[in-house]
């Protein structure tokens, strides 16, 4: 690899706002259980709530120890049975890789109909993130810092541009069908947020003060998410609810000088985010099977990995009935707790234990 | 005895066995001269090259002065060092006590000067060699600011820095490069502003250029950068833009026989950045970057959009320019990338011509180059008439940012392939993995695109505009200082 150096607070959040804009921008009401897409922005709010407390176990080990990551925590607190957690982690990197990548495929295949088979994209989209996680930690987190700003300046010229087609009839009263799709949509929302399990690993990478930035980003991406919920809705109206990929149709209606439809911003925003998400993730495999079986073995685990993910994305999309059996909300936010909370709460109390044991 | 000192390179005291040994390394080479006369009784010859002397110097600056001298009576080796010390005490002269030495000096332009008796020789410094006078670098042209560039030969490059920066702190390191050429390179450098650890590692880095002969600054290129499609070595052939440079903490580097100067570590976003800028007011300044950042935008990406959008996103475009498009495209035999494929060629290979044909044909290549491609192939129905104008505004576009030019035209192609197969998906997937290679270079620890990503406030006073003097001039921005460089930071002015 040619970097494999410290990143700053600032671009760890960076990451973490491309990972999350995945999660804002192919967000669905069928998924989260109902038909009113505002009710969302409250499940946003819980989920804010939640995100302050899912970080704890993470905050609190590298608090404690500041040099160590999950896995060498793991392997310090659990001996040898704390490598089977360098291995989980990989595998959940790897399944909610193919998770991402699956709903893309979806998306290209129900709503944008390219000309070219969808494989041949994610196939692409798998060998710039390989040429990314093969590069290093640095690099994909420089390339946060410009990516970051497209985005947002993306998104913005998306809202900018649909300011003039809000209606307010469009707008229902807030927990009209009761609490139940606020609850589901928090449920999805923590479900897709592999943040706090990547966040275990990178932070003794990360220089500067993660708390402050954190709290702030936090407070800023659920405002700018509420904004993107209430602007699809006013602009979508009912159909938000019905529709897969909602923030993809009100692109496709917006309209700026010669510019006809907008959805190519769109898909460049989430195109960017997937192959970040991807190379971010992919490079933490290797740091993950590195652990156990050395560097070699790592390196090569980037390129198996995304192989693994070209085959299992494609037979995942091509099978409902596997897709609807693998993808289920209730087994993908099970697998997220346990990486992001269960199995950093263990490791934090097994180093307790053992610096305890050796008197620190 | 005497034949071991030979054959460790030290000179004999015999005259003969040492004029044996230049002779058998010169074999019968015609620019070598060695010319034979006697001090009294004792046997001398100057040796020297064709060409790089000049003769009338060494017959009347040293030959004569030697002869003259009242030391007859003196043996071989009191001789020479009263030539040395008295009769030749102004001349520009360098005791030499090795065949290395004396080849060396030799092949610089000096004349040595050897006598019977003596196990050492002086050189002296007769150099007499015609050069290009100093013009102001085409290539680098500014509307305001000095006119001078750099030449070929190293020590008047030298000169020209030493004249714009009188400071005891500047400071030149010589060092040979090149088994065959043994070309003389001088890297130079502010201290007290440089970081020690950067200086290390240049010479370093050139120090393992195992070459056998380094005819250009370009050929050193490689061993200073990481390797990526943009150079983390900038070149220049001003002085003022060098010295700039080297009062930031940079790295000048000059190699004997080229103009072209090697600037280490270079940024990405210096690529922008050109003499003029300093010179003219800071808005203006400004305006002129941002019109650089978007020239570079175009040439970039212009044509693969247009290829992209018009081959699987018609729908993105208005619909009166759909039709004009369309109308056009409609009536040639070739799809849209193989077009902006075979303009973009045409295109390059008219440039190649243009540069290398004699100045006279210049004209006749652009006439036939505007007729057939501007008039006989769009009215033949070849070619589009909308891709010829992508094409033609892109290559304008790429000469507002001459110093990337060649990642420009290869990355314009790249774009125009990859839009043509992937459609805007390739496009973005193509400038993703080009925003990774740039990412993950670095100019000796310095992120090289620094200050944009690792982010820095404070440096886009000269980034995103051009502050003025005023800001600029109070806290000078070192580079090592850059964030994310991790080198240690040197004396900040």
């Amino acid at each position: 690899m040619r970097q494999d150096g410290k990143i700053s607070a600032g671009q760890l959040l960076m990451l973490a706002f491309l990972t999350r804009i995945i999660i804002m921008i192919s967000v669905d009401s069928q998924l989260a259980g109902g038909k009113n897409l505002l009710d969302l922005s409250l499940s946003a709010v819980c989920y804010l709530g939640l995100s302050l407390v899912l970080i704890l176990p993470a905050w609190m080990l590298h608090k404690r120890y500041p040099e160590l990551d999950l896995l060498d925590a793991a392997s310090y607190g659990l001996g040898k049975a704390g490598q089977i957690t360098a291995l989980l982690y990989a595998a959940y990197f790897l399944f909610m890789n193919s998770y991402f990548l699956t709903l893309f495929e979806q998306f290209m295949e129900e709503e944008v109909n390219p000309r070219l088979p969808v494989w041949l994209v994610s196939a692409a989209v798998l060998a710039v993130a390989c040429y990314g996680a093969f590069l290093g930690l640095e690099s994909i987190a420089r390339t946060a810092g410009f990516l970051f700003l497209l985005a947002c300046a993306g998104i913005l010229f998306l809202l900018v541009s649909l300011n003039s087609e809000l209606r307010s009839e469009n707008f229902t009263p807030l927990l009209y069908d009761g609490a139940g799709q606020t609850v589901q949509g928090t449920l999805l929302f923590l479900s897709r947020s592999t943040f706090y399990s990547v966040l275990p690993i990178l932070l003794p990478k990360t220089t500067g003060s993660v708390r402050l930035k954190y709290l702030l980003w936090n407070v800023g991406l659920t405002l700018f998410f509420i904004v993107l919920i209430v602007t699809v809705c006013g602009t979508l109206g009912p159909m938000a609810g019905i529709k897969a990929f909602p923030v993809y149709t009100m692109s496709s209606l917006a309209q700026s000088g010669p510019f006809q439809r907008l959805d190519a911003v769109y898909i460049g925003i989430w195109m960017m985010g997937l192959f970040l998400t991807l190379a971010l993730d992919l490079y933490l495999v290797c740091v993950c099977i590195s652990h156990v079986f050395g560097k070699t073995a790592g390196r090569i685990s980037i390129l198996a990995g995304a192989l693994a993910l070209v085959v299992s994305t494609n037979t995942i999309f091509q099978t409902e009935a596997v897709q609807l059996s693998v993808f289920r909300l209730e087994f993908i936010l099970i697998a997220t707790l346990l990486t992001g909370l269960v199995i950093p709460c263990v490791i934090l109390a097994a180093v307790r234990r053992k610096g305890k044991q050796h008197g620190q | 005895m005497q034949e071991e000192k030979l054959q460790n390179g030290q000179f004999s005291t015999s005259l003969l066995e040492n004029l044996v040994v230049f002779r058998r390394e010169f074999q019968d080479s015609i620019d070598f001269v060695q010319r034979e006369f006697r001090i009294g009784e004792t046997a001398a010859a100057i040796l020297s090259i064709e060409g790089l002397i000049d003769k009338r110097l060494i017959a009347q600056g040293i030959l004569k002065p030697i002869l003259d001298a009242p030391i007859l009576q003196l043996d071989g080796d009191s001789k020479l060092r009263y030539i040395r010390d008295h009769a030749l005490a102004t001349s520009d002269q360098i005791q030499v006590g090795s065949f290395e030495e004396a080849l060396d000096k030799l092949m610089s332009g000096f004349a040595v000067l050897a006598v019977d008796g003596c196990n050492f020789m002086i050189a002296f410094g007769v150099q007499g060699f015609s050069f290009r006078s100093i013009q102001e670098p085409s290539n680098e042209k500014a509307q305001r600011g000095s006119r001078e560039g750099f030449v070929e030969p190293l020590q008047i490059n030298i000169s020209m820095i030493r004249r714009r920066m009188k400071t005891p702190q500047l400071m030149f390191e010589r060092l040979i490069l090149g088994s065959d050429s043994h070309t003389a390179v001088a890297l130079c450098y502010l201290r007290g502003t440089v970081s020690p650890e950067i200086v290390q590692r240049v010479r370093r880095a050139l120090r393992s250029a195992q070459l056998e002969s380094v005819m250009a600054a370009g050929y050193l290129i490689p061993f200073l950068e990481q390797g990526g499609i943009f150079s983390s070595v900038g070149l220049s052939e001003r002085p003022d833009t060098v010295c700039g440079k080297i009062s930031e903490g940079r790295i000048a580097i000059l190699v004997d026989g080229t103009p072209n100067v090697l600037l280490v570590p270079y940024l990405f976003t210096e690529n922008f950045q050109s003499f003029d800028d300093y010179a003219n007011r800071p808005f203006y300044a400004a305006f002129i970057r941002w019109l650089k950042y978007l020239a570079f935008t175009i040439a970039v990406f212009l044509p693969g959009f247009f290829v992209a959008i018009g081959t699987f996103h018609p729908e993105l475009l208005p619909e009166t320019l759909l039709i004009k498009i369309s109308q056009a495209e409609a009536s040639t035999p070739f799809p849209l990338m193989a077009e902006a494929i075979i303009l973009h060629f045409m295109y390059e290979i008219m440039r190649e011509a243009g540069l290398r044909v004699p100045e006279t044909l210049t004209h006749a290549v652009s006439i036939v180059g505007a007729l057939v491609i501007g008039e006989t192939a769009v009215n033949a129905g070849l070619i589009g008439g909308p891709t010829l104008l992508v094409i033609a505004m892109t290559a304008i576009a790429g000469y507002v940012v001459p110093k990337l030019y060649e990642p420009i035209a290869i990355l314009r192609l790249l774009l125009i392939i990859v839009g043509g197969i992937l459609g805007i998906w390739g496009i973005l997937l193509c400038t993703g993995a080009v925003l990774l290679n740039i990412c993950s270079e670095s100019a000796y620890r310095v992120p090289f695109t620094a200050p944009l990503s690792p982010f820095q406030l404070r440096d886009m006073r000269d980034v995103l505009i051009r502050a003025s003097w005023k800001v600029l001039g109070k806290d000078r921005e070192l580079i090592q200082n850059m964030p994310g460089s991790g080198v240690r930071r040197g004396k900040k002015h």
